[in-house]
This record gives structure tokens, sequence and C-alpha cells, in this order.
């Protein structure tokens, strides 16, 4: 990210070979690319092989033998390309692998052929990827924007919204429905115009209506079919990384498509494919009808490669930095905005959050924690109690249910269900084997949830009367306790009542008591 | 009618193409009736006329013969139609064959024969000549030929394209006897394996050469046992050359084309050409033989057929004084001296061919094939020789472990038999080959070395207008751009990709490709030159090439010179735009240059408000090239080889010694040589002057100080 300036690395002396793939719905991309000592990135070779994975899963639910056939294919040609620059490779493959009934053989099958490690992303993780290239577009091109900013990525296999204020986001929302599945469904049905138009109705209005507590003021448009067609219109303004579109060009191309009377023709028009016309007609009407709702001005186009993005996580390892933990500001902000959705006591929340940080920064080593955990923890301890949304009554357990299935940026699936867990257990009942979820966790990620909750718990007693007295944490092991010592006008009774239920799990991990002290 | 609703399209705009490519070989021709050309050099001319004339028919005519069978009526953009269009090459066909004759006879031959050259006929023959042929014959061609008699049991033989025939009449030697395969008919094939004109004994200095028909027809006497010879007559059948590959749905192209190779000996016929004193009624058998029914495809011809075998006469005599003075090529001031990686890193660099030697392109391919930092070598080949020096490097690099991919296109006409052996041996040594790419024929000429240096990637390219071929790199002018740029070799890392089927068209940089958008490009340029032309800062564009044959192009060009666009074209070869035609062409002049090299550089300037842009490419402006072949356009950036390039252009329209101009009518004229020496341009002897002058300085340095040696 342009954001993150180099860090003066001692790792390697010589310009770094590396290399993305990302095998999406309708093809797959590679990306070789040489990064300077400075970190700047240069490509040196960007490959596109159509291939019908999207055909395949969103028709049928799993990947054909052909399909396969073509994809190892591919990848041997890829990872030629790879070898020939002894490059370091990182490859990804989005929803229409994920959804594929036989995802795993598939993966184990192009690893054998072609020596290529697919990770199957999920759509957090998909959406991370999405925002490490959007971020540095709205910082070049939206720095003065004021007001929300509505992101859509309109994929071939999913569509990505995000609500954004300046560089944070406030909401994000993935559909698995995007163009390709959109034309896929609709050619099953029959009469696809009318059945179009009704769908994608639906699908902006209730994307929207996720949004509807927020004036969007700016538009950001990721699709590359859109953006092949709108560079070519008069009006339209090339700017850094993609296109500002003035209204006035995207009724233009509106009203040259109407005045075609079949996708031959507007094929030909736009020198499209036969499947790339029928990818975009979708989504220019999903766009058309989006903003008939919302009625922007103008609205930008953003030309965002998950390869370019994945390329940045190749930067960041070669670095030695966690692509997450570079990540964690905008994690926190989604989960920020997603607590606020469920009307969360927001000084506490955050209150407990620091604290458990605090804590953790102290105790880490001596609980062997590491990494992302720091991040699990705070996120958990900004969410922990949002289930008080639907009752106060067992909210722990609500917790647990939200947060598992709510979207926070950055956080896949197992992510998502392990912070879930550690902001279950901030208090009532302690992990326990007879808990299913739990058991069904593998022991290192069952001692991490015990450990993180065990911390969550005590920042939560800490903050027992919900009034922030508290300043200032700090916490000294020794032999038979830790000892927290803490700022603030308080005479800590009722910290230490609700320790004495709240802190028994710490003790038990640590084998130390729980001690609590005022700083003299 | 106003200019603006000119139909630009009309017929009436346009030349037909074969006619055009016809009265190119009349400008060749003129060459060879040219008395300020050196006799062997005009001798050559005639041998170039001929082999023309040779691939014209087997190619261009053999197609309009096939259109009209297949019952095409449609006209072309010029509107004729398939049989006007035969009716028309026929007759100057016709015309030019004899200009041809006549100007060997007249005066080539004899103008050898004062220079103590002399092609001796049967009736000159000397008695020494007679016993050393006798002799000749018996030892060296008797054995060499094989006759082949006509008779119920053995019919009339499948004769091969191109190749000259005697076709012996024979009768019995004893009238009445009985023979169990009665014949009056011997065929025998001229032999290949010798030179088609022998050396005559001689005493003096003076060099005789006797004809290998006429000897043959001379001495073989004993043909077939019991027979004698009543008459002996040569003939020339030549076939269609068109190869029917389907490569759609070949798997095999490599085994498909040579399928076709073996194959296309047994084309269609369509032209027979006979010695004139061949009596009627062999010609009528002749004819029914072999199915040529179209009178205009027979052309009675004095004496000798196939003049192409010239060639081997010039090269059978050495006589340096009567060619032209050698230009040899000289080294790239620059390109040829010092490490080629650290050079072309330097700067951009180009190579005029075949001014300067081809070795700096050799060198690269063979310095990377040896370089450890080299991680992969990438080439187009088209017309390449198995010997080249070349596809020698690529093997040894392939065979030494690095990656080498080479585009082999196996259907570049006529010479695909020569293809197959040398890239099967590359194959073998461990290359990725492509045996070409279905549907279209790779005609863009491109060299990538791709080398990990201390500083990251860096991509040494070379792009050219001109086949990797040695030998053609010695005749034909081309131009190739040396260069490092990354911008430049990004795309051609992407070109490769496409090529060899590994991506779809990537965004470029700064490389246009056809098919997908070339003649978009082209279109748009001479667009741009029309919206930023006004009276002050006029559009200008200026153009060489090949062909020019695209209807569109033509049209926008026309569009272009009526806003007042000023456009100056060299095309070599055929061209179908009409120059200097009132309110339609008014300002665009055609010239052609016809000299000692073979125009073939494909250089497009654009004025662009003053903001020249200058690019080479591989293509000439032909649908050909624009929809079936993958070309590249690339642009000239560096400013010194713009410049060289400009030059190139100036050069050629300041021509005026070997220049001709298109009419208003679509007939060439010479342009007028002044009478004054000094004010003679001839853009080749110019160009090579140049090249001359770059090498000398090459031992000054910049300032131009002579450097003195301090140690051996």
């Amino acid at each position: 990210m342009t954001t993150k300036k180099a860090k003066k690395n001692k790792r390697f002396r010589k310009p770094k070979q590396i290399a993305a793939i990302d095998i999406g719905s309708t093809s797959a991309r590679l990306c070789v690319a040489e990064m300077s000592l400075d970190g700047k990135m240069t490509v040196l070779e960007e490959l596109v092989h159509p291939v019908a994975v999207g055909r395949d899963t969103f028709n049928r639910g799993y990947i054909t033998p052909e399909v396969l056939r073509a994809l190892c294919s591919i990848m041997c040609k890829f990872s030629g390309v790879i070898k020939t620059y002894q490059a370091e490779e990182l490859a990804v493959a989005t929803s229409a692998m994920r959804e594929a009934e036989n995802c795993d053989l598939v993966v184990d099958r192009i690893r054998h052929e072609s020596g290529i490690n697919i990770s199957v992303i999920d759509a957090v993780e998909e959406s991370r990827l999405t925002c490490q290239v959007l971020l540095p577009f709205l910082e070049l091109n939206l720095s003065e924007a004021n007001g929300y900013t509505l992101f859509v990525d309109l994929g071939g296999g999913s569509t990505e919204t995000l609500l954004l204020k300046g560089e944070d986001i406030v909401l994000a929302n993935n559909r698995r429905l995007g163009t390709l599945r959109l034309f896929q469904n609709l050619t099953r049905y029959g009469d696809r115009q009318m059945l179009q138009e009704s769908v994608i109705r639906n699908v902006v209005s209730s994307t929207l209506n996720h949004f509807r507590d927020y004036t969007i003021s700016n538009c950001v448009i990721s699709n590359s079919l859109v953006e092949k067609v709108l560079a070519d219109i008069d009006g339209v303004e090339a700017i850094e990384g993609g296109l500002k579109v003035p209204m006035e060009a995207f009724a233009s191309v509106i009203s040259m498509v109407e005045r075609k009377s079949n996708n031959e023709d507007i094929a030909l028009m736009f020198g499209f494919t036969q499947a790339e016309v029928e990818l975009f007609m979708p989504a220019l009407a999903t766009l058309e009808r989006l903003f008939k709702t919302i009625k922007p001005k103008c609205f930008y186009i953003a030309e965002l490669e998950l390869m370019t993005s994945v390329l940045y996580d190749l930067r960041m390892r070669a670095w030695g930095q966690n692509p997450l933990l570079e990540f964690s500001e905008q994690v926190i902000q989604s989960a920020r905005g997603l607590a606020a959705r469920f009307g969360y006591d927001e000084s506490h929340s955050i209150a407990v959050a620091q604290m458990s940080v605090a804590l953790y920064d102290y105790l880490a080593d001596y609980l062997d924690l590491s990494g992302k955990d720091r991040l699990y923890l705070e996120v958990a301890g900004i969410l922990h109690d949002v289930g008080m949304f639907i009752s106060d009554e067992a909210h722990h357990k609500h917790s647990q249910y939200l947060i598992e299935w709510s979207e926070i940026v950055g956080l896949n699936r197992e992510e998502r269900s392990l912070v879930a867990m550690i902001a279950r257990y901030h208090r009532k009942a302690l992990p326990n084997l007879t808990h299913q979820d739990f058991a069904r966790l593998p022991l290192s990620d069952r001692l991490r949830v015990s450990k993180l909750a065990a911390i969550l718990r005590v920042a939560d007693a800490l903050d027992r009367p919900h009034l922030q007295v508290i300043r200032n944490l700090k916490a000294d092991i020794n032999e038979k306790s830790i000892l927290i010592t803490i700022d603030g006008k308080t005479d800590l009774i009722v910290e230490r009542v609700a320790m004495r239920s709240k802190g028994s799990l710490l003790c038990e991990i640590t084998g130390l008591d729980i001690e609590l002290a005022r700083k003299q | 009618m106003s200019k603006e609703d000119h139909d630009f399209g009309a017929p009436q705009n346009f030349l037909n193409r074969e006619l055009s490519w016809l009265d190119f070989n009349f400008r060749v021709l003129a060459e060879a009736e040219n008395s300020q050309v050196p006799v062997l050099d005009r001798l050559k001319f005639i041998a170039i006329v001929s082999s023309n004339l040779d691939e014209f028919t087997t190619v261009r005519i053999a197609n309009m013969i096939r259109l009209k069978r297949e019952g095409v009526h449609a006209t072309d953009v010029a509107g004729l139609s398939p049989d006007q269009v035969l009716e028309g090459m026929a007759e100057k066909k016709h015309a030019m064959v004899k200009r041809q004759y006549d100007c060997l006879f007249n005066e080539v031959l004899p103008q050898l024969s004062e220079n103590n050259i002399s092609l001796v006929r049967p009736s000159d023959f000397t008695t020494d000549d007679k016993e050393f042929l006798s002799s000749f014959y018996e030892g060296n061609i008797a054995p060499a030929i094989t006759p082949m008699a006509v008779d119920p049991g053995h019919p009339f033989p499948l004769l091969a394209s191109g190749k000259v025939y005697l076709l012996f009449r024979v009768a019995p030697v004893e009238q009445g006897k009985m023979f169990f395969n009665k014949t009056d008919t011997v065929l025998v094939q001229m032999p290949t394996s010798m030179h088609r004109f022998i050396t005559l004994p001689s005493n003096d200095s003076k060099v005789r050469m006797a004809a290998l028909d006429d000897i043959i027809r001379l001495y073989s006497k004993n043909l077939l046992g019991g027979y004698e010879i009543e008459g002996a007559y040569a003939f020339r059948l030549l076939r269609d050359a068109e190869m029917v590959v389907d490569d759609e749905s070949a798997d095999d192209l490599l085994g498909a084309i040579d399928e076709a190779v073996r194959s296309r000996r047994w084309g269609d016929p369509i032209t027979l050409e006979i010695s004139d004193d061949m009596p009627e009624e062999i010609l009528s058998y002749l004819r029914t033989k072999l199915g040529v029914n179209d009178q205009r495809q027979i052309f009675r011809l004095p004496w000798l057929l196939e003049l192409s075998s010239f060639f081997g006469f010039i090269g059978q005599v050495d006589r340096p004084d009567l060619i032209e003075k050698p230009w040899p090529a000289q080294d790239h001031p620059k390109l040829s001296s010092g490490d080629i990686f650290e050079v072309m890193r330097k700067s951009d660099n180009l190579l005029s061919l075949p001014y300067q030697k081809f070795d700096p392109v050799v060198e690269l391919v063979r310095k990377a094939s040896n370089d450890p930092d080299v991680l992969a070598i990438k080439i187009t080949l088209y017309r390449v020789s198995g010997a080249s020096p070349l596809v020698q490097a690529l093997i040894h690099a392939a065979q030494t472990g690095k990656q080498v991919t080479a585009l082999v296109e196996l259907r570049a006409r006529f010479d695909e038999a020569a293809n197959i052996g040398w890239a099967k041996a590359l194959d073998s040594a461990g290359a990725h080959v492509i045996y070409g790419v279905v549907g279209y024929k790779t005609h863009s000429k491109v060299l990538l070395v791709v080398r990990k240096e201390k500083d990251g990637i860096r991509r040494y390219v070379h792009l050219g207008t001109g086949n990797y071929n040695d030998k053609t790199a010695k005749l034909y002018t081309d131009l190739g751009l040396f260069t490092t740029r990354p911008e430049i070799g990004q795309d051609v890392s992407g070109f490769f990709n496409v090529i060899t089927g590994y991506s779809l068209p990537p965004r470029w940089n700064c490389l246009t490709m056809a098919p997908t958008r070339l003649r978009k490009t082209i279109l748009t340029m001479i667009k741009r030159e029309m919206e930023v032309h006004t009276p002050e800062s006029p559009g200008r564009i200026r153009a060489k090439m090949n062909s020019l044959v695209d209807p569109d192009v033509i049209k926008a060009l026309y569009a272009a010179s009526c806003k007042g666009v000023k456009i100056d074209l060299l095309v070599r070869g055929l061209c179908r735009l009409r120059a200097g035609v009132k309110n339609l062409s008014e300002n665009i002049r055609v010239f052609s240059i016809l000299d000692r090299y073979l125009e073939h550089p494909r250089i497009f300037y654009f004025n662009n408000g003053g903001n020249e842009e200058v690019y080479l490419a591989s293509a000439d402006w032909m649908e050909r090239n624009f929809d079936m072949r993958l070309e590249l356009m690339f642009p000239i950036i560096d400013p010194i080889c713009k410049k060289q390039a400009i030059e190139n252009l100036d050069a050629g329209f300041s021509d005026n010694v070997k220049a001709w101009q298109m009419q208003e009518d679509g007939s060439y004229k010479r342009v007028e040589m002044p009478e004054k020496k000094a004010k003679q341009l001839r853009s080749q002897e110019f160009i090579y002057n140049k090249a001359c002058n770059k090498t000398q300085n090459r031992s000054r340095t910049a300032e131009g100080m002579f450097v003195a040696k301090s140690s051996v």
C-alpha cells in the first residue's frame, strides 16, 4: 500500500521477483512483478487465460473434468513463466472455485500437475484483498471527498459492497450474486429479460437497504468490462488507476446499448466476445438500477486487480510483515461499524477492547500468544456485547451467533468463529468440551480461545460499572500472581468482586492469582 | 460533387492488385533493359523477372483460375471480375515475356558476347566442343536422366511443377517391326542435379557456355532401344502452388505441412511454356494430357525456358568487371563493438540492413545462449535457413538448459520444406517450439532475451521489419530496432504469451498487434492527422512499404488528401491506391524504388502537429497483414533512431536515379534523372555511404579525436 511506507529491510539485497495468480469465475490471471529494494513494483508479465470455472460451479455445482484439465494446463503454463523468473508465487481462487463441491480435489489435482498451490479464499479475505487496492485508489482520487462512499465490485461470482467514510470501512456486504451467476441462473429459468430486471431490482434494493442509515455521497465501481466500454466514451476522464464518469457518459452507453436489438451487435460495437457481452449486460443493468436510486452526479471506476493485492501480500511477506496485521486498522473499523449496527455501548466496548490488548501486551509472552491473536482479542472486545441487541439474557450466546454470521472485513470464516467464541466466553460458562463448537476446534485453537477469553473476562471485570474510570493499566507477573496496577478514581471494590468470578479462567490457565492495585 | 460527399470506395478509385503487381515486375524488367546497369546485373534482373513471374503464376493466377472455376463472379474493389482480371493478367504477362526475351537476345546476350562471354548454340559448336560434349554426355548426363516412354502400359506420367522437360518424338528404326509396347513419345526431365549451363573448354580467356537442353537434344540418340528420334521439344508446366493445409483441424501442423509440401507438386496445372519450335500437333497432345485448356496460359518461347536458371549462369562466371561494385556490409558503429548487452543498455540502436552487417542480431542470440544470467530466449522464425547461425545458437542455448521458445512459421510460402528439418532439431534439443498459430501466419519478427541482472530483470529486444534470415539480410533493405526499454520489453513478453497460447492479448504499452488492432490504429492515426491539420501546420504522412492494398486505409488516405494532408508513399510493389487524381488524391504521391537491393522496410511517419511519430512494422497495409497474420508495429522513441528512420524516408523520396512515380492513370514513369552527377541521388547508394561514414568514425572519439594505441 502506498500509505504504508517501505520499511528498511535487510532480508534481501537484490530486487525480488514475485508472482500472483488469481483464478476467477471466467478467467485465470497471472502477474509477475519485480519489487525493487525500496518496494516499488514493476510488472514484468501479465497473462490472462479464459477458463469457464464459474459456468461449471454456478450451473452444476462442481468443476467438470474438462474445465479441470483446462485449469491444469493453464497452471502448467503459468508455472513455466514463474519458473523463468525464479519468482515466489502466491495463488488465490475466489467464489467459482470456493463453491465447487469438488474444490479440494481440484486444488489437489492442480498442485500435483503444476506444482502450484492454490489458496481458496473466502469472501472476507477477498474483501480484504480488494480493500488493499481500493484504499490507495481512494487516497489518490477521493481524499477530498466528504460523506460516505459506496464501493461496488461487480464480480462474476459475487458482488461486494463496502460503505466507507474516508478510508475507514463502515459496513461490508457480500452477495453471492455476480454477473456470471446472474446470467447462468436466468438462462435456466427462461425469459431472461424480465427475470433479469426483477432480480436486479431486488438485489440492488436489498443491498442498499443494508446501508439505509447512511447518505451516500460518492460511488466507486469496479468491473473490467464496464471500464473497457466507458474508457472510450466522450466526457469520461482518465484518472490515476481508473476513470471518472459523469452520469451523461453513462447514460450515453445505456442508450447505445438500447439502440441495438441483440447481443451480437452489442458485442461488435464494443469489441466484446459473446461471453463478455453476456457478463457485461447484467453489470450494466445493475449499475443503471443502482444509479437510479442513489442518483450521483458522477461516479468512479477503479481498475482493481486482485492480483495486485496478492502481490502486496507477497511484498509484505518479503518484508517479514503479516498482511492481516497491516490490515488490522480496517478490521477494527469494520468491527466497530458492525457493533454500531447492533447499537452497542460504544464506550464500554472500546474500553474493554483497549484494556484487553493492554493486558495482552503484558501477558502474551507468558501465555505463548502471538501474531493475529491480539487482533482477534481486540475485535472480540469490541463485539463482545452485541448480543444485547437481541436480548440481555444469554447475550453472550447471541453475540457468538451474530459475530459468526456477520461480515468483518479481513476476517475469514474460521477467524470469525474464533472471535465469536472468544466473545461468547466473556461471561458465564467457561470453555468446555461439552460445548460442541468449542470441541470441534483443534487443540491449538481451543487453547487460544481459552487464553484470549480469559484476558477478555479480566478486562470486562475491570469495567464492571461501565464507567470507564480506569486509566494506565499495567500488569506485572511475579512468582505467585499477576499484579494489575491502575490509575483512576476508583476504590476497586466493584472490580475486585467482579474479578473473583471473572478472573478465575486466567488464574486457572496461568496458575497465578490476580491482584488489583492502585498506582501509588 | 463536393469533396465531402466523395464516394472514396468507388471502383474507379482503385487499381487491381494483380495488374498492379505485374506493373511492378515491368519495373524490374526495366532495370534489365537499362543500359546504365552492368551487363551481368541486367542478366540477373532478367532472371528475377522470371522467378517473380513463376511465383505470381503459381499463386495469384492460380488463385484467379480457382475463383473462376468456383463460379465466383463478384468483382474486386476495382470493379473487375475474375475473368476480366485473368484476361488483363494474360495480356500483360505475354507482353512482359516478349520484352524480356527481346531484351535477352537483342541486348544482353550480344553485350555479353562483346565481353567474351557467350552462350553457344549447337550450330556454332566447334569440333572440339562436340568432342568434349559427347564424352561429357556419356559420362555425366546420361546417367542422370531417366527416359519415360509413354505407351499403353505406361500412361502419361505426372509432371512436376516448374521443371523443364524434353519431349522426344520417336519412331521405330525398322519399319514394321513389332514391339511389345509401341510408342512415339519419350519424356525426359532435365536433370536438376547439375548446372543448367555447361562451360565449354576454351583456350583463351573467353567464357563459352552451352545450354543443357541443347546438349541433351543433340546427344540423346539412344534413349530407347530400337527407336530413332524425330524431334525434341522443351516444355515446362506450372501448377497451382496453394497448399491446402486444414490447420483448423490439423492437430499436428508439422505433419500436415510435411504432407502438403509433398503434394504441392501435383496442384492443378496453370501455365504451359513450350519451345517455339514445337509443332501444333504436339502442343495439342500436351494440352490434352496435361489439361491446360486456356489458350491464354500457353507461352511459346524462343529457345530457352526457365530464364531464372541464369542465376546459376551468373554464379558460374567470375567477372567482377561486369557487375556493379559490391557494397560490403559495414559494421554497426555501436552494436558491432564491445559487449552487446552493455551497448544495448546504453541506448536504443537502429540497424540498417543490408548496408550494415546482420551480425549484431546473431551476436545477441549467441551471447545470450552462453550467458549464465540469461533466463530465457524467445524468437519468431520465418524463412530462416537451417544452417543459420541463429538456429545453431538457439539449439546450443536449449541444450544448456535455457528456456528457449521459438515460434517457427512453417507456412512461409515455398520454404516449408526447409523449415521442417531444423524445427525438429530445435525441438529435440529441448526448446519449446511452436509451429505457428492456428488460422494466422506469424509474420512479426521479434527476438527477446530475458536476463536477470544485479538491479533486476532486464529484457533485451530486437524488433525488425525483416526476417531472421542471414541470406535475405544481404539482399533486402530492412530496419531493426535494438532496445531495452522496459515498456517495450513488457509488450514483447506479452506478445509471446499471446502467440504461444498462454494469454489473451494484454493492454499494450506501445506495440500494436495485428490482427486485433493494427488496422484500427493506422486508421486512427490517419484520422488524427486530418484533425490536427491546419493551413499553418499542415498534416503530413509519409510511409514506406512493400504493398498498399487495404481499401479501408486507402479510403482514409483519400479523405486525408481531400482535407489537405500531404501524403508521400514509397510503395515498392503493388499499390491499389491511385495517386494524384483531382478531387481524390491530389495531395498523394506514390513512388517506387527499384535498385540493387529489394526495398523491404515498413516505416510510417505521422507529423502529428509537429509532435512527430515514427513507427516500424512487419506489416504492409494489406488486408492479408491486418487480418490473417500476427504482425507488430512498434514506435521509434529514441530521438537519434527516429532521426535515422526519417533520413531513410528522406533519401527514398529524394531518389532520382532508381525511382518511379505513379501517374494519374496508375502507370509508372521513371523520376527524371538530373543531367548533373552532383544533383543525382540514388537512395540505396546514399544510405550505404552514410553507413560507411558511420563506421569510419567509430575509431575516433566522440569529439573526433583519433586514439593512439598505447599497448599491443
